[in-house]
């Protein structure tokens, strides 16, 4: 048996030990004795990789396609104001609590509601991911181009505001005479 | 007084690691500290046995971090703080947040600041105006960036190959060498080993990557409400607690004599985020399209910067010829010289945040602005970002949203210098409630109850 001291001083050289054996293990997951880094997402891959999983994964969009096709759009285009617009969301408003009811004691009912709407989701988003690389594409050349534009205008500027100050001290020097 | 069956004692701690939870390890070191308290001194190998229970079923850490969290306990000594920036190598209103963290805990907690490149305590001291004797500093190199050709100043976080290795480990592993751990610098992808863990958030700057760790901080304290909301809808989290950053630059309690200046004050950032050029550029219109008003009145642009900087190059490139009575520039120039600018200031301007899309390129807080309030300089600044809840527009200064808001504000208050004295005090005023005293406060505040639940003393 031992006392306090020995005790405490035990607690202070297993945590010194624990420290040193600590120091030994390079790997921070086998530290934490546990994965840390998340999954590769979409965000990790680079244009070229992001390209060729959505045309492997979304065989039905069209190659080399900025936007999907027109008939492949899914949503109402009606307009707002129009008078089968109107009594769709009239119909709606109606029926959306008597869904409510249904989808509670139905769960399958708001799963497959759901699926149906992410299928033409997920091909719809990642045709709009892809636009969006190729519009920052398109903006990277642009920039490009607009800098060398702005350093000729910057020292247009500089000219600019040099003449003009030059003028008016010449004019106050003429006053001041 | 030892009636406590150390063999119950290890079946509890087995009994614990069962549970598929980090509150486990929570749970072994109250039974302990219990059992401690209740007169249970065990002999060295029955400790050894728990320490290799731990280890083995949830790493070498775990096991560490439950005797560091005893020795505290027991008040076998002070707990450690480690507060990491990978900025501390440069001045900048993030680095001076987490110095005066340092500063405001060495009293009750050995503190060590981690950087990434070469700095010392004492210049840390000069920089920011602060006691930190009794800090302790550590560099740890981050090879990754040390093995890069052009080694800028300014650590990247976003050149890192998120499908490579994760660089920042080397950090993750420091972090596991404290009681407490705070990430001064956001970088999300630092993973914390401590006991307890903070991120500070200053703004979140990247979207969520293979490499984002921030969920598994303890708290997350931010700097305005902006940041907040951005935190909350770039992540997906809930800050936890907002504490302002402390601004201190009253060079006096009085008023001193003001000149005509308008005064800029804001680093020379690469990207040219700051808006200086702008300024010169609004300035120069001003004087050319009212030069009666505008007569008497200097532009003067002061800021730090690296030492190669192609954009503070290009602005002196667009001042060639303007004569230094018009636009000055001053360039890493002392604190005192800097407080010297604020005292004879009458109005200050701020355009970060202009034109701008990126929400991360907008002004978070804006502690420069909060300077020129405390010494009576009335801000003209655009309502972007944090600024708007420093600055009440037509009360403590003037916000802007274009260009044209920006002239026609700065010639009324140029051309009526009662609007420009009751502004003036008002921006007084309201600087006086983002100080060093009320951070400090707060910091404390925080930092006892972080410490009670640790040590278990609540």
């Amino acid at each position: 048996m031992e006392n306090l001291s020995d005790y405490r001083k035990a607690i202070q050289n297993i945590r010194i030990e624990l420290g040193k054996q600590k120091e030994t293990v390079n790997n921070i997951e086998d530290l934490a004795m546990k994965k840390i880094e998340r999954e590769a997402g979409i965000w990790e891959y680079d244009f070229d990789e992001l390209e060729a999983e959505i045309w492997r994964r979304f065989s039905t969009l069209e190659k080399n396609c900025d936007c999907i096709s027109e008939e492949n759009q899914f949503f109402d285009k009606r307009k707002p104001n129009s008078r089968f617009y109107k009594v769709k969301e009239r119909y709606r408003a109606i029926s959306e609590p008597f869904i409510r009811i249904k989808m509670e004691g139905d769960g399958r009912f708001n799963l497959d509601k759901q699926n149906s709407i992410n299928k033409e989701y997920i091909p719809f988003n990642l045709a709009v991911i892809l636009t969006l690389q190729k519009i920052k594409d398109r903006l990277n050349t642009l920039e490009e181009m607009t800098r060398n534009l702005i350093k000729d205008q910057e020292e247009l500027l500089s000219k600019y505001f040099r003449d003009n100050l030059c003028i008016k001290e010449e004019k106050e020097g003429d006053t001041d005479e | 007084m030892n009636e406590i069956n150390p063999a119950i004692v290890i079946k509890t701690v087995e009994g614990f690691l069962k549970i598929d939870d980090v509150s486990s390890e929570d749970l072994i070191c109250r039974h302990l500290f219990t059992k401690i308290k209740e007169g249970f001194l065990s002999t060295t190998p029955v400790l050894q046995e728990i320490a290799s229970l731990v280890s083995q079923k949830r790493g070498l850490q775990s096991a560490f971090n439950i005797f560091l969290r005893m020795e505290v306990a027991l008040g076998l000594r002070k707990p450690e703080i480690g507060i990491y920036d990978n900025a501390f190598h440069f001045i900048g209103g993030a680095q001076k947040y987490g110095c005066t963290i340092a500063s405001t805990l060495q009293q009750d907690f050995d503190v060590t600041l981690i950087a990434n490149r070469d700095i010392s305590i004492k210049q840390l001291q000069e920089w920011y105006d602060l006691d930190l004797s009794r800090c302790k500093l550590k560099v740890v190199k981050i090879p990754f960036f040390e093995a890069r050709k052009e080694k800028n100043d300014i650590f990247d976080a976003g050149l890192v190959d998120l499908r490579e290795n994760n660089p920042f480990h080397v950090i993750s592993k420091e972090s596991g060498n404290y009681d407490i751990f705070v990430n001064n610098c956001m970088l999300e992808m630092v993973y914390p080993l401590a006991n307890i863990s903070e991120f500070i958030c200053h703004f979140p700057e990247r979207e969520i990557t293979r490499f984002f760790h921030v969920d598994e901080y303890s708290h997350i304290i931010y700097n305005s409400l902006y940041t907040a909301e951005w935190i909350k809808k770039r992540w997906k989290l809930n800050p936890h607690k907002h504490i302002y950053p402390p601004v201190d630059m009253e060079s006096s309690s009085t008023k001193g004599k003001k000149e005509n200046i308008i005064l800029s004050v804001s680093r020379f950032e690469l990207s040219g985020n700051k808006k200086q050029k702008e300024m010169i550029k609004a300035f120069m219109l001003l004087t050319n399209k009212y030069p009666d008003e505008m007569k008497k009145w200097k532009l003067v642009l002061a800021g730090g910067s690296t030492e190669k900087n192609v954009y503070l190059d290009s602005i002196r490139n667009l001042l060639t010829g303007i004569p230094e009575n018009k636009i000055e520039l001053k360039v890493n120039i002392s604190s005192d010289e800097l407080k010297n600018l604020y005292r004879k200031a009458k109005i200050f301007w701020h355009f970060c945040g202009i034109g701008q899309t990126d929400p991360a390129c907008v002004e978070h807080f804006g502690m420069t602005t909060v300077e020129a309030m405390q010494n009576y300089c009335v801000p003209v600044i655009f309502k972007g970002g944090g600024q708007k809840e420093v600055v009440k527009d037509g009360e403590s200064g003037f916000l802007f949203k274009d260009f044209k808001e920006l002239y026609n504000k700065t010639l009324r208050l140029i051309s009526r210098p009662e609007k420009m004295h009751s502004l003036s005090e008002g921006a007084y005023t309201q600087g006086k409630k983002f100080t060093k005293k009320d951070f400090s406060q707060k910091i404390k505040k925080h930092f006892k109850q972080l410490l009670e639940d640790y040590s278990f003393s609540a």
